[in-house]
């Protein structure tokens, strides 16, 4: 057992904060890529999704951890409750309710991705929007109770994080995505299709979807 | 019983992933959206899961039918 008074503990804390924040930039410009349909040779666009798929589930493992030695460590004292529930803590009850408040967001966001084809589309999409109220929250939480933001280095590292962001938001705004209008692994059929049906023609979809999810055959 | 994949046309949005997972049972025509083969063979079952389950717009799917003999 670590002693809890350990300076371990504090340092994973803040360690585990700052990969948070590299790995969520990660996430959120790989998030973009998918959305905009980046991939083709030698990437394919759904590795693309793929990695964005796991490394938002690092993500969450880091900040779990980057929250259970923050509640751990006694050098500051945060509950359990007070760094997952906003505005509970006595200690710098703001800025640690911006930490609760990102992280809360991205869980709601996880939680909506891993019951994807339980729930419909739209929800999942509205859900999953969350994740750019998420980032800046996480940002304000990293400035003002970062214990690191006193180097050069880390205002360094945020600003690039912040930077990141903002191309791949601006990447998004601008780059307009049509299905033909990028490269995928697949080259495309040129001419007309023969006996096959396309999504252009075919008629909508009737009948039992019966592997929606791929874990049941079954009907439901 | 077999099965068979099948495309909505109104959610798919041609992102292609179904192409890259399941090439041997989706192509895509020159706008980029899916065009699928009829029957799943046993052997392609999973894969064609997989794509199921990774399209990003939640447009594909599988169904049982009747083949004609």
């Amino acid at each position: 057992m670590i002693a809890l008074t350990s300076p371990l503990l504090w340092y994973t804390a803040r360690a585990s904060g700052i990969v948070s924040l590299l790995l969520l930039t990660a996430v959120m410009a790989l998030g973009v890529m998918t959305a905009t349909r980046v991939g083709g040779r030698p990437m394919p666009r759904f590795a693309v999704a793929e990695v964005h798929r796991r490394i938002a589930l690092m993500t969450m493992i880091f900040l779990v951890l980057h929250i259970l030695t923050t509640v751990l460590d006694t050098y500051v004292h945060i509950g359990l409750l007070a760094a997952l529930i906003p505005f509970t803590s006595a200690y710098k009850t703001v800025w640690v309710a911006f930490g609760s408040v990102a992280f809360d967001l991205l869980l709601a966001v996880t939680i909506a991705s891993l019951l994807k084809q339980r729930i419909s589309h739209a929800a999942w999409r509205a859900i999953h929007w969350l994740s750019y109220v998420s980032f800046p929250i996480a940002i304000i939480h990293v400035l003002m109770i970062g214990t690191d933001t006193r180097f050069p280095w880390m205002l360094l590292l945020v600003a690039g994080c912040v930077g990141t962001l903002f191309l791949a938001i601006a990447w998004r705004l601008w780059a307009h995505p049509r299905p033909d209008g990028a490269l995928t692994a697949v080259p495309r059929r040129k001419g007309r299709p023969g006996t096959t049906a396309t999504a252009s023609t075919q008629h909508a979809p009737r009948g039992r979807k019966i592997a929606s999810s791929g874990q049941t055959r079954k009907p439901r | 019983m077999a099965l068979r994949l099948r495309v909505d046309p109104i959610a798919c949005d041609g992102y292609g992933h179904c192409a890259e997972i399941a090439g041997e049972l989706v192509t895509l025509d020159e706008w980029g959206y899916p065009i699928i083969s009829d029957e799943v063979p046993r052997r392609l079952v999973e894969i064609a899961e997989l794509a199921v389950r990774q399209c990003p717009r939640k447009a594909l799917f599988l169904e049982k039918f009747e083949p004609r003999r």
